[in-house]
């Protein structure tokens, strides 16, 4: 955490709402990003999102400034989002709709990778939605947040072993899912 | 051919031995399944660590600070109608009981009036007494020694001093540098 991240979290702290809301400038993306992921949709993520920082700003006052902040808030927004996620009781299958692609930058050097990279990161993100929640959210966590094992336990109130057996459980499935799409384009 | 231990170790290799890592690698150039599931593992954890994190349309924070405002609003409004309710509530119950005092004053105003006159004279009658009281305990007092005057004036002082000095006490913490609560 930068000097000036921690100095706005004391103020925040204290009862400074400026203070908080620059925090919500500086976590927004990691936010963002594993509601995404965990959702599957724009609209619902920008939603969980907002709701994780109305929820870490009530909660603020129980915070211990002594633990990891960004554990603390994307433990919030993990349990929102799996909370969301049971209550409609289904595995999302996301539309078929690059029009409404994520904000990444393209560093490709022509049209057709472009899209060949857009496609991949496509069938990624479905074969993402396809795991089980919390199967997801640890994914999500270890691989785009570099969270260790131990603080994807602590995120989402899980004991280390669980997390393992999940992260390898999930592991076999995407390859499942890549090796079954690899085969589905494979030529006649 | 046994794949197992091989097809768990290709998901987990953190932690595999130095021999147990050799028979992986054996096990993969002779196996052609777990060598494309490996295949299709690597492909999907570099595809993982290479997509960036996804970022919100801009303003989000600007968005975020109007809905803390829309909570705040709602919260205040919901506070607002539970007072109104629990006024309207007590009203309810206090009003048989108001309606019936106003009912028996209308059905018999006279029997009313004459009730406030009784209960208005005898406060006259009580105000007369103290006056009296008050005037003998003053004539009484004319003949007190000054001294015991004074001396009523410091002890009342001193119970007062003593008083203000408990509470202040016992209601207040005291630390090096301060007073705090």
């Amino acid at each position: 955490m930068r000097d000036d991240e921690k100095r706005w979290l004391q103020q925040a702290h204290q009862g400074d709402e400026e203070a908080f809301s620059r925090i919500v400038g500086a976590y927004q993306r990691p936010v963002y990003n594993l509601c995404y992921r965990m959702l599957g949709d724009h609209t619902l993520a920008e939603d969980a999102a907002q709701e994780t920082f109305l929820r870490a700003y009530k909660g603020l006052k129980r915070y211990d400034l002594k633990r990891p902040f960004i554990t603390w808030l994307l433990s919030i927004a993990s349990h929102h989002c799996i909370d969301r996620l049971r209550r409609r009781r289904l595995r999302l299958v996301p539309l078929e709709d690059l029009h409404s692609a994520p904000q990444i930058a393209d560093t490709a050097p022509g049209p057709e990778s472009a899209l060949a990279q857009a496609e991949q990161k496509q069938e990624l993100h479905q074969s993402l939605l396809q795991l089980a929640n919390k199967d997801r959210a640890a994914v999500v966590l270890h691989y785009w947040h570099g969270l260790s094992y131990a603080e994807v336990a602590e995120t989402l109130s899980l004991t280390i072993s669980a997390v393992k057996s999940r992260l390898h459980r999930a592991r076999r499935e995407l390859a499942e899912h890549m090796l079954n799409r690899q085969t589905e384009t494979l030529p006649i | 051919m046994k794949h197992s231990p091989f097809d768990s170790w290709i998901f987990d290799p953190d932690g595999l031995t130095a021999e147990d890592d050799q028979a992986l690698r054996q096990h993969l150039a002779e196996c052609a399944d777990c060598r494309a599931m490996a295949e299709a593992w690597q492909l999907v954890e570099a595809r993982m660590l290479d997509v960036e994190p996804v970022a919100p349309e801009p303003g989000f924070v600007s968005r975020w600070q109007t809905r803390l405002a829309q909570v705040r609003a709602k919260r205040k409004r919901r506070l607002t109608w539970a007072l109104l309710a629990a006024m309207a509530g007590v009203a309810l119950l206090l009003a048989p009981y108001f309606g019936l005092r106003l009912w028996a004053s209308l059905s018999a105003p006279t029997e009313v009036a004459l009730g406030w006159l009784e209960r208005l004279q005898m406060f006259s009658v009580n105000m007369e007494a103290l006056r009296g009281f008050i005037t003998v305990v003053v004539r009484a007092l004319k003949d007190v020694n000054v001294l015991w005057w004074v001396g009523l004036l410091l002890g009342g002082l001193w119970v007062s001093g003593l008083w203000a000095g408990l509470l202040y006490r016992f209601a207040f913490k005291i630390i090096p540098n301060g007073v705090s609560r």
